[in-house]
């Protein structure tokens, strides 16, 4: 959805994950979308809640849910276009 | 004609060339020459007006000195005139930089071959911005490991892997470079304090080494304390080693002192100088020219007891010719004496030995010295400039500007880290150059330089003497404009490096 202008830095990077994260965690509405997630963190909610539950239930790292996020270009947020 | 010609002669003697001082010599006298205007004398000699300004300057100084001179000495010797003479230096030109011959000498560096030949392709065809050096490093490396050939798959296979390897030495933008740098030069020179303070005694030349010499060129230290050359020669030169060592002994500063056993003779009121035929020798310097420098520099007469082949040579202060009648008084005599014993016979200033050396590789000779003066010994004749070394970075700068300054820096560090075995990246030493000459001159690293000339009152005040610099920046309503990383950690802001350096915008998405 949202494409980088150019590759981030890693410092550019850690900064946009962590700012989502931290709206993520404060319980802002994801753009990921509850399917994706229990696709992508399948074994993770497996090994939490056990098979039969692993659909049911959903508590993940708001972290986690940030960096599948920016990695799919979900996050509307990019580095200050005017500093380039 | 006769006045034309000498004339013309006077104009060569300063350096004009001969055209050019044939037309200005025809039909003007000297006079007449010497207030030639740059423009009339750019429609004389069919120059342009900065090449007549040039020549007019010459000519206006030339003038001057002359008036001077003849205006202070009625009857001019033969000594006067040489002495006037020697001072007209005529500048070397700078030589051009010649690119192609540059070119060719790094292109005979490329390892050539079938393997260089598909690896270039492969790069061009990738997009991939490789240099050329790295290419044939790569080249030379994989023949090395046997290959005589690759297909262009496996060509574009190394140059991607090449492509990742370099990117992993990039550094981001925001990275803190300087702190690294201070922490992978600071950690090896721990080490290194340990085991400084000998000497490599190589070829009689002590050079300082390990952490005194690194501190002295981050101090960027007016004299360095055993400042060096290494002098190379033109290709004329530099087999004959009888021709290197007279200009060695040419170079190295002979005193009164050296050649003569100076003695007061307080009752007398003189000075006498027996002079050590054997020094004399050996500083290839003669009787007769010791008299004569002597006397022009001290602007007095020299008795002689010979006066083909002097030994002893007796000095009175204040006896000006042979006929003067002179009666110094004692604090004249003392004066005189300091002024022999210190008094530069031969040589250039600064240098205070020169020694004649062969190179084991390449077999030509060249001079190390002790004492450094890259000014005077650039303008001897004979001499190649474009490698003769001082590891004076002072003088660098000086003759050569900064970012020749800049680049001794680095050259300087590499030397006294290798010298210890100590492995630093190139990288670190090339950022703490740049740090120190980056605003046009060496500044040192610490008080007096780099930290002490930061223009954030709080990041100076952070380093020291707090109290004063808040004072004043207090009585005269400085302002901080927060950019740098002391002053945000003081305020108790995030600093503009790494993480802290990004500013985030919220893109709606297009609809």
């Amino acid at each position: 959805m949202v494409k980088p202008r150019r590759p981030h830095t890693r410092f550019e990077k850690a900064r946009i994950i962590g700012s989502r994260a931290l709206q993520i965690s404060m319980g802002a509405p994801l753009y990921a979308t509850e399917e994706e997630l229990r696709v992508n963190f399948r074994e993770e909610l497996v090994s939490l809640y056990g098979v039969e539950e692993a659909n049911i239930r959903f508590v993940l790292d708001p972290l986690k849910i940030a960096t599948l996020e920016y990695e799919k270009h979900l996050i509307p947020i990019d580095v200050d276009p005017h500093l380039d | 004609m006769v006045d034309k010609s000498a004339t013309k002669k006077k104009l060569m003697d300063m350096g004009v060339p001969e055209d050019y001082a044939h037309n200005l010599a025809d039909g003007r006298k000297w006079d007449d020459v010497k207030i030639l205007s740059p423009g009339e004398i750019a429609k004389i000699c069919g120059l342009s007006s900065d090449e007549a300004d040039k020549l007019s300057q010459v000519i206006q100084k030339f003038g001057k000195r002359a008036r001077a001179s003849s205006a202070s000495a009625t009857s001019t010797t033969v000594v006067r005139r040489r002495a006037a003479k020697r001072r007209v230096k005529v500048q070397q030109e700078l030589e051009e930089f010649d690119v192609e011959q540059k070119m060719i000498q790094l292109s005979l560096d490329v390892h050539s071959g079938p393997v260089y030949d598909s690896l270039v392709q492969a790069a061009e065809k990738e997009g991939a911005e490789i240099s050329m050096l790295t290419l044939s490093n790569l080249a030379r490396a994989i023949e090395e490991r046997g290959m005589a050939k690759l297909t262009a798959k496996q060509a574009s296979a190394v140059i991607s892997e090449a492509v990742i390897e370099t990117n992993k030495t990039t550094v981001d933008p925001f990275e803190a470079v300087g702190i690294i740098t201070a922490q992978s030069i600071g950690e090896p020179g721990t080490q290194m304090t340990m085991r400084t303070f000998h000497y490599a005694g190589v070829a009689t030349v002590n050079v300082t080494q390990g952490l005194p010499r690194i501190i002295e060129i981050v101090d960027a230290r007016k004299k360095s304390s055993t400042p060096t050359m290494r002098i190379h020669l033109d290709s004329n030169l530099r087999e004959d080693e009888k021709k290197v060592r007279n200009l060695a002994a040419s170079l190295e500063i002979t005193d009164a002192k050296d050649i003569a056993v100076i003695e007061t003779d307080v009752t007398q009121r003189r000075i006498t100088l027996k002079l050590i035929p054997g020094n004399m020798k050996q500083k290839g310097i003669k009787p007769v020219e010791v008299r004569e420098i002597l006397s022009r520099r001290l602007k007095l007469f020299i008795e002689a007891d010979n006066d083909a082949r002097p030994k002893l040579l007796t000095i009175i202060p204040g006896r000006k010719k042979e006929a003067d009648e002179a009666n110094p008084n004692y604090t004249e005599l003392l004066a005189l004496e300091e002024k022999v014993k210190e008094l530069r016979l031969k040589g250039v200033a600064g240098i205070e030995r020169a020694n004649t050396q062969k190179d084991a590789n390449t077999g030509e000779f060249y001079i190390a010295t002790i004492g450094s003066n890259l000014a005077a010994v650039s303008e001897f004749e004979g001499i190649d400039r474009a490698r003769t070394y001082t590891n004076n970075i002072t003088e660098i700068h000086q003759y050569l500007g900064v970012e020749a300054a800049r680049q001794a820096i680095i050259n300087e560090l590499i030397l006294t880290l290798n010298d210890a075995r100590l492995d630093v990246d190139v990288r670190h030493l090339i950022t703490v150059s740049d740090v120190m000459t980056s605003e046009g001159e060496v500044r040192a690293i610490g008080r007096h330089g780099v930290s002490g000339n930061k223009h954030s009152i709080l990041a100076r005040a952070a380093f020291e003497v707090t109290v004063n610099h808040l004072l004043r920046a207090g009585i005269i309503g400085e302002q901080d404009e927060l950019a740098g990383v002391a002053e945000n950690i003081i305020v108790g802001q995030p600093v503009a490096l790494g993480t802290g350096s990004v500013e985030l915008f919220y893109i709606p998405e297009e609809s």
